[in-house]
């Protein structure tokens, strides 16, 4: 039995399509601007001098992130009316009638994944499309992805099938909120902090 | 930015009027010579129902942030875990520690020892009140505000506003002026400004970048910011010219309650441009 859903992410293999966004989108007839899984565009660098040579010192990489359903709830422990729980398969979910849209919530999730509904006037987030998944189908954006970047299942036998990496540039210390996340790291990625790379598509964000 | 207002306007009401009960208060109920005598005459049990008034006022401005405000009775649910359930708490106990007191006073009863106890315990829960509002926004995910910056700044507001309050109601009976009031908005002031100057650079506003999350950068605004130190700057100065004056008579002291009431007006509205900048961290 699942004791905690999880994402694996490979940022290695991620071309940056934004097939898996849309697929959410379009599974969950979210509105324009509402997106609960985005992919990140990472950039920096440029070009550095070595000896007489100019090379080119530029990392990019791409991180499809959503809710990671993390086993330390800290939406749930800052909402003050209960409306975000946990179940025993450790997915994370929003009772949106319980909800009173203070947004509380939204500041306290270091993955920023809450995101305000304006046609409920409530918070909204990835589900893991656990109504398909009650019925033995993946989550929408997994076989979306053509370069199978993306993979679910129970965190414990995905960090033995992928390791334990949870923390690539600029993701916020696990420690925060402990995510059920592994992620295969871009070789770009060790760089990234020392190179001033930062996210560089906010606006589609 | 503008979408908090509501939270800008709850906050500093909120600090406003634990800052008006506390430094009203202890004067009134434990005696500061002529100071606690004037006040005691003139302001009680008027000082509490003002208290009053402004935390009604900033529970309902409260409610405007949110999107199902009939729903709003929920949020006492998670007190085990939600700071916001927990500012809500001791907002609500802060209240009717002030209302119990106030109706003592209307009975007259609140000069006698019951009224020392009741008000000892709505001061510990106004604190209470400006603490828990300050966790709730300690927040490891918001880094500009899960630092030592927020309570700091939360609790001067409520004592720079408290003190310019008490200065100007003691200024309505003449001189001698308030001068330990004085000097401790002054001083109140002077921490408010260097407080804001230290946090310049956690906001963003000389252009310092913030550190890389998934959270999009702050807005930064160096308006805000400097629009904060210049009022700031304007009351402490108009302050300092009461506080120099207050040994004799003559126009400044004639003109000491107008020129308090300026310097009120100025430490607002430096205090919510300094909120909005706040809020405009989050991101």
């Amino acid at each position: 039995m699942v004791t905690q859903y999880a994402f694996f992410f490979d940022a290695s293999a991620c071309t940056g399509c934004k097939a898996c966004q849309i697929a959410c989108k379009d599974r969950n007839d979210l509105e324009t601007g509402l997106l609960w899984r985005r992919v990140y565009e990472v950039a920096g660098g440029g070009w550095e001098k070595r000896g007489e040579v100019w090379v080119p010192s530029v990392v990019a990489y791409n991180i499809s992130m959503a809710c990671n359903h993390c086993e330390k709830p800290v939406c749930a422990y800052a909402c003050p009316v209960k409306a975000i729980g946990k179940r025993d398969d450790g997915l994370v979910l929003v009772e949106t009638a319980r909800c009173i849209g203070c947004r509380y919530c939204e500041w306290a999730c270091p993955y920023n994944a809450l995101r305000f509904d304006a046609r409920t006037n409530t918070v909204s987030k990835c589900h893991f499309c656990f109504e398909d998944l009650d019925r033995g189908e993946p989550p929408a954006c997994v076989p979306a992805c053509p370069m199978r970047a993306l993979d679910f299942g129970d965190l414990a036998e995905l960090r033995k099938k992928y390791g334990d990496t949870q923390q690539v540039f600029p993701l916020p210390e696990p420690s925060q909120a402990e995510p059920a996340l592994v992620i295969k790291p871009h070789r770009d990625s060790a760089q990234a902090a020392a190179r001033a790379a930062e996210v560089a598509n906010w606006e589609e964000l | 930015m503008g979408g908090e207002w509501s939270l800008v306007a709850f906050t500093i009401t909120g600090q406003l009027a634990a800052g008006i009960y506390l430094f009203v208060g202890i004067p009134i109920y434990f005696g500061l010579g002529d100071a606690g005598a004037w006040l005691e005459g003139g302001w009680r049990p008027g000082f509490l129902l003002t208290v009053l008034v402004l935390l009604t006022a900033a529970t309902a401005l409260s409610v405007f942030h949110l999107h199902h405000p009939a729903k709003a009775y929920r949020t006492l649910v998670n007190l085990g875990r939600s700071w916001l359930s927990r500012e809500i708490l001791s907002l609500l106990f802060f209240a009717a520690a002030v209302g119990v007191l106030t109706v003592c006073e209307m009975l007259g009863i609140g000069g006698s020892g019951l009224g020392k106890v009741l008000f000892v315990v709505g001061a510990l829960a106004g604190l209470t009140f400006l603490l828990t509002m300050s966790k709730l926004y300690m927040l490891p995910s918001v880094p500009s505000w899960n630092q030592v910056h927020t309570p700091l700044s939360f609790f001067l507001t409520s004592a720079v506003l408290g003190a310019c309050a008490v200065a100007f109601l003691l200024s309505l009976g003449g001189p001698p002026m308030p001068r330990p009031f004085l000097a401790l908005a002054i001083c109140g002031l002077v921490a408010s400004f260097l407080n804001a100057i230290l946090l310049a650079p956690v906001y963003g506003v000389f252009g310092v970048k913030p550190r890389p999350s998934l959270r999009p950068p702050g807005a930064g605004s160096a308006f805000l910011h400097a629009a904060r130190l210049l009022l700031f700057a304007a009351g402490g100065v108009i302050l300092a010219v009461v506080l120099a004056a207050s040994e004799v008579s003559g126009p400044v002291t004639e003109r000491a309650p107008a020129m308090l009431v300026a310097v009120f007006a100025l430490v607002t509205a430096g205090e919510v441009s300094g909120r909005f900048l706040f809020y405009g961290q989050s991101g």
